[in-house]
């Protein structure tokens, strides 16, 4: 019942942790009328307290280090973390940086990485997908043959 | 960190760094005698990422690609600014036909990006109606740029020497049959926006910039034009092929949030005929005079971005790697002017103020109440404020 | 507009001036004596002369710091440079700050290359609180130890 509910309703909770904002039009695209992903009951809040998944976007400045990390804390258990675009992933463009950490799996533990730079929306709203696939089966979809 | 004066008395609230809704994470110290503003003081930094450190680490063609990731949202101005100015230094002149595809894709960024912050804006008023409507219509201008360049947001479309992708029969066709339709929209777009009732209740005499204020602040771009600044580099220092091209500089005396609203509607169709224009006159030819090496040069490029002045100061010694870059992204200048505009303003106004310089950060989120008397902290979250701003202007109604 | 199409007298004074030169985009570098930038732009508000400054910057010449000001006259919209050589061990100007609105150019100009204005409280803009790490924009400056992963 936990699952069903958290599958059909899963909240967002979006976190610019220090990107060029290119990702975030695109998260936000994906939820606007083109692609709508609210028909799937996503839907973004805006207080940590409410919300399933958090999104980060960027390479983490040392700045928002202690943001990210508070926000991580404040969502309720079970909680996981989608990570868009190339330099939240990895760092990217900005790696070597005096001030970026290379990515948010160094400051938080990741459940699933969307690259690109930035990703479509299409792919933004595939990714989630994929995450609730994960949640309501246990195990991620076969992708044999499907090219993104 | 700016000590407050140990006079002011009051609560002090910080606002940010972290925003649910779209923009860039900025914590905003406002300090506040019950519910007037009387302080109010932008702490930046949350998104600085040394790009100007690593560009003199990178050579000339990969800092096309770094340059061009300082902002999703005027990408191009900034690629594009660089790229000028490196072939200022390297004394060659791109090819025509890619100036005028440079001033295609730089128009159409434009339009995108004032949808978008017109979206933005009637977002944090509370009207979400409006704001899916609009970026329902953004989305046309967003697939002809994917059509044109390759991609969404990041275009990359620049190359230091000219454009990297052509146009060809097929997209000038799709373009031109877009702009009739894009007009339309964005007809009605403004007709909603000049007869809303929520809108003027909420945009009319807030955030007055005088045009005394915004000539001390340096403001720019709209921010300034909107206060009696007639000013736009796209006529008064043209670059591209600017100056082949006729269009209007649109410019107001009032200076408030609705002026604002008016007058980047109004550009819009300005750069609608403007993009028409150029795609009548599109000469044939190349479109890249590729150069690689050394340069050896100082030399400041500056743009009309959509928000307003872009600068880039670059400087190569003799050198592949450029010995000093300096970026000033029009936010920044805009920025002295609305912090000081926030003084004597509601909490409720903080919203509409902010986002009214289009700044390219802007925070609004889990806001933390400090009242220094009862020595309490609350934290109100960005809707929570949204939701406050919404009632206390619909109390002021029914009263 | 660049400097050479127009005819424009400039309100500097002449003895101030050190030195020009000029960039390859046509806008002329006006070295000032030390000390007398605020004195000029003091000068221009007294005298009306209405003017945007558009940006600040500094250049790290190893053996000292080279400060700018890029200034466009409103009116006939031509656009200069005015400089001031800064001596590297201790880098220190006045503040224009209360003149216009220069306020967190100049906090940039200290925390990244460690100018000292006088008169500006503003000194950290962009880097963290309690950065201790020395001037990040400085040449030869180094990053050290990146920050601890969080467990």
């Amino acid at each position: 019942m936990v699952t069903w509910s958290r599958v059909k309703s899963p909240w967002l909770i979006h976190m610019n942790t220090g990107s060029c904002n290119g990702c975030d039009i695109e998260i936000l695209t994906a939820l606007a009328p083109k692609l709508d992903a609210e028909r799937y009951g996503v839907k973004l809040v805006g207080s940590p307290r409410h919300a399933d998944i958090m999104i980060c976007t960027g390479p983490v400045t040392d700045k928002m280090k202690i943001a990210v990390v508070k926000t991580y804390e404040q969502i309720p258990n079970p909680k996981f973390v989608v990570v868009v675009g190339s330099c939240g992933s990895s760092g990217g463009i900005y790696k070597n940086s005096y001030i970026t950490l290379d990515g948010v799996d160094n400051v938080i533990p990741v459940d699933l990485y969307i690259p690109g730079c930035p990703p479509k929306p299409e792919a933004v709203f595939f990714g989630i997908a994929m995450l609730l696939e994960k949640l309501s089966s246990g195990k991620l979809p076969d992708l044999k043959g499907e090219i993104l | 960190m700016i000590k407050l004066s140990e006079k002011i008395q009051g609560k002090e609230i910080n606002i940010g760094p972290q925003h649910p809704a779209l923009k860039e994470p900025e914590t905003f110290r406002i300090v506040i005698e019950s519910e007037k503003i009387v302080d109010a003081i932008p702490i930046l930094g949350h998104t600085h990422r040394g790009i100007e450190k690593l560009c003199e680490s990178r050579n000339s063609d990969q800092n096309l690609y770094l340059i061009e990731r300082i902002c999703g949202i005027c990408s191009f101005s900034h690629q594009g600014n660089y790229a000028k100015g490196v072939e200022e230094i390297a004394g060659i002149e791109a090819p025509p036909r890619a100036n005028y595809i440079r001033v295609i894709v730089a128009e159409l960024e434009r339009l995108h990006s004032h949808l978008l912050w017109l979206g933005v804006l009637t977002h944090e008023i509370g009207f979400d109606t409006f704001y899916l409507l609009i970026w329902k219509d953004r989305e046309l201008i967003m697939d002809i740029l994917e059509t044109i360049t390759g991609n969404r947001v990041n275009y990359g479309v620049n190359a230091i020497g000219g454009v990297r992708n052509d146009l060809n029969e097929m997209m000038i066709k799709q373009l031109f049959s877009l702009l009739p339709i894009l007009e339309q929209r964005i007809q009605k777009i403004k007709k909603i926006a000049v007869n809303d009732k929520t809108i003027q209740a909420r945009c009319k005499n807030v955030g007055t910039i005088s045009k005394k204020l915004a000539e001390k602040t340096n403001a720019t771009g709209p921010t300034a034009r909107s206060s009696g600044i007639n000013w736009d580099l796209r006529r008064d220092n043209p670059y591209f092929v600017y100056e082949e091209i006729k269009f209007k500089v649109l410019y107001d005396t009032k200076g408030d949030v609705y002026s604002k609203i008016i007058l980047r509607l109004d550009e819009l169709f300005e750069s609608i005929s403007i993009i028409d224009q150029a795609l009548n006159n599109l000469p044939n030819g190349p479109i890249l005079s590729k150069i690689r090496g050394k340069f050896n040069g100082a030399t400041i490029s500056r743009i009309e971005a959509p928000r307003g002045e872009d600068l880039h100061y670059i400087d190569f010694r003799n050198d592949k790697i450029p010995y000093r870059i300096k970026v000033r992204a029009p936010t920044y200048a805009n920025l002295v002017s609305s912090m000081n505009v926030l003084v004597g303003h509601h909490i409720a106004d903080i919203p509409v103020i902010v986002a009214s310089c289009d700044p390219c950060f802007s925070c609004t989120d889990r806001t933390l109440v400090i009242d220094r008397d009862l020595d309490k902290q609350y934290i109100m979250n960005s809707n929570d404020l949204r939701n406050f701003a919404i009632k206390v202007y619909q109390e002021d109604e029914i009263l | 507009m660049k400097i050479s199409n127009i005819k424009y007298d400039l309100p500097i004074d002449e003895n101030v001036i050190i030195s020009k030169r000029n960039l390859v985009s046509g806008e002329q570098i006006i070295v000032l004596k030390p000390k007398m930038i605020r004195k000029t732009i003091e000068n221009w508000v007294k005298n009306n002369f209405s003017f945007h400054i558009s940006s600040l910057y500094v250049i790290d010449e190893i053996d000292r710091f080279e400060l700018f000001y890029y200034v466009i006259h409103r009116k006939s919209n031509l656009s200069f440079i005015l400089a001031e050589v800064l001596d590297y061990n201790n880098p220190t100007t006045q503040t224009i700050s209360d003149l216009s609105g220069t306020i967190f150019y100049e906090g940039e100009a200290t925390e990244m290359f460690g100018i000292n204005f006088e008169g500006n409280k503003v000194t950290e803009v962009f880097l963290p609180e309690n950065w201790n790490k020395g001037f990040p924009m400085r040449k030869g400056w180094e990053k050290s130890k990146k920050g601890d992963k969080i467990e």
